[in-house]
């Protein structure tokens, strides 16, 4: 008898991920395993895919039968897997851009949606997502059941609802989305302006949301230590019985029966682990990035602006931090 | 005659580069059947435990989260021999199939039932998942 090890469920994931659709312009498909492909017609996204769309371009994708994604204009959207206590459970998000989903029946788990900084479980719904340069988020509900979840605090919406979210706070009041218009390059001007206006608050806000995600990480390190340390102490232990006894003794089994379960639960640890790491990375390449692009190009004939000074200065404070924190947990694959 | 000599070093070495492009070529011209698969995993598992991620399909947690090695170390010891059996292959629809083959292992594993959910990408077979005898844990796919 011996262990169980088990590696990523099949039958779910399967209708989980999505198809492409249809593709307008020439946006690029950003693999999970590195490098970088043109998308087209039939493709399917695998976990942790990103589509990269330009100024031109857009791409629907559809998962299974009657949900679909529409990847707007100067958009990064990415589809991931993140393991939980009860099972896998998809993650979709754009760290920019504008995203509308639109999910029929459920089959299996109900997916997550957001940005790089928010999450919102979802229940039959339509609904957009917009996100912003400087890292907040718009959720515009049509139909459905949207819960947003941000700094600790959740907001319901339903039909005809809306709510902000800036980077790294909680989610603002809700409101009716009916008489108000709202389209992405207004308000992704918007908070273009706003990022401006304040970039040192925007950063603050990024990295506020960064470090929700190092709270996460220290959090399961900490219980994979834990549980890790187990582990190693109980295979140590089966070392020693097949050494001892042989392999196929009885006292080898009965350890056999420890090991498994904490080597199942080290493993989904480390998984989740890996899942806010690169998260981490996407926010960092994405946003981070952005954020640093849109400033060089603004200050690029006053680099000793005392703004641009502090917003480098607490750039690097950021990356330093990110450095310690997570480059650990990444690969070069990852990079 | 030294002309002759160089043209003749240079054609050995031209043949030389082709003869090792083409000795390296079919590996990864001739498509990766589901026995492959299971024989390079268990390659990997002995003696490159970096890559034992790629046997895993592209769409699947495990070739993600396993491209650190680390993350799969409680679940497939690096310090151990492995040996997988030879495959008996059901459902095989041509995009999908469900491989078994014993597992053993040096201490893990004792000629378990591994039980392979295989997943074809372009030409090539992948696992999309794998659970070995789970007689006292459920298993848990969604």
């Amino acid at each position: 008898m011996a262990a169980i090890l088990l590696f990523v469920g099949a039958g779910v994931a399967i209708a989980q991920y999505a198809r492409v659709e249809y593709v307008d312009g020439f946006p690029e498909l950003r693999k999970a395993q590195g490098g970088s492909d043109y998308i087209d017609f039939g493709m399917e996204l695998q976990s942790g895919d990103s589509v990269v769309t330009g100024r031109d371009d857009f791409v629907e994708l559809s998962q299974g039968a009657d949900s679909s994604i529409r990847v707007e204009p100067d958009t990064v959207f990415t589809i991931r897997e993140v393991e939980t206590s009860t099972g896998r459970q998809t993650v979709m998000s754009n760290s920019v851009g504008s995203v509308s989903y639109r999910f029929g029946r459920m089959t299996g788990r109900e997916p997550r949606i957001g940005t790089s900084t928010v999450v919102a479980g979802v229940r039959g719904t339509e609904v957009t997502v917009y996100a912003g340069a400087d890292g907040s988020a718009m959720f515009l509900v049509d139909s459905g059941e949207v819960e947003v979840t941000s700094a600790g605090e959740s907001v319901s919406l339903t039909e005809a609802q809306g709510v902000e979210v800036p980077a790294g706070g909680p989610p603002g009041e809700v409101f009716e989305i009916i008489g108000r218009a709202i389209d992405f390059s207004t308000w992704s001007g918007e908070k273009q302006d706003e990022f401006l206006a304040d970039p040192i608050g925007s950063l603050r806000g990024l990295e506020a949301q960064l470090q929700d995600y190092y709270g996460e990480l220290i959090v399961l390190q900490s219980l994979y230590t834990e549980k890790r340390a187990e582990y190693d102490a109980a295979y140590a232990d089966l070392e020693d019985a097949v050494e001892r006894f042989g392999r196929e003794s009885d006292e080898a089994e009965m350890i056999r029966e420890v090991v498994g379960p904490l080597g199942q639960e080290a493993t989904v640890l480390a998984f989740n682990i890996r899942y806010y790491a690169l998260t981490s990375l996407s926010l960092r390449r994405y946003l981070l990035g952005q954020m640093s692009v849109e400033m060089k190009t603004r200050y690029i004939l006053d680099r000793e602006n005392p703004t641009y000074t502090e917003f480098v200065a607490l750039r690097d404070s950021i990356l330093e931090e990110y450095e310690s924190r997570i480059t650990q947990h990444l690969v070069a694959v990852d990079i | 005659m030294k002309k002759t000599i160089i043209l003749r070093v240079l054609l050995a070495l031209v043949i030389a580069g082709l003869v090792s492009v083409l000795a390296g070529c079919p590996e990864e011209l001739v498509p990766v059947s589901i026995a492959d698969r299971l024989n390079r995993l268990e390659a990997d598992l002995n003696a490159n435990y970096d890559n034992v991620y790629t046997n895993w399909h592209p769409e699947s947690t495990t070739r993600q989260a396993g491209a650190n090695p680390s993350a799969l170390e409680t679940a497939l010891p690096s310090s151990e021999t492995y040996t997988i059996g030879a495959p008996t292959i059901s459902g095989d629809n041509g995009t999908t199939a469900t491989a078994t083959a014993t597992f053993d292992s040096s201490v893990t594993y004792t000629n378990d039932t591994a039980t392979f959910s295989m997943k074809k990408d372009g030409d090539d077979w992948f696992i999309l998942s794998l659970s070995v005898d789970a007689t006292f844990l459920p298993t848990v796919v969604d």
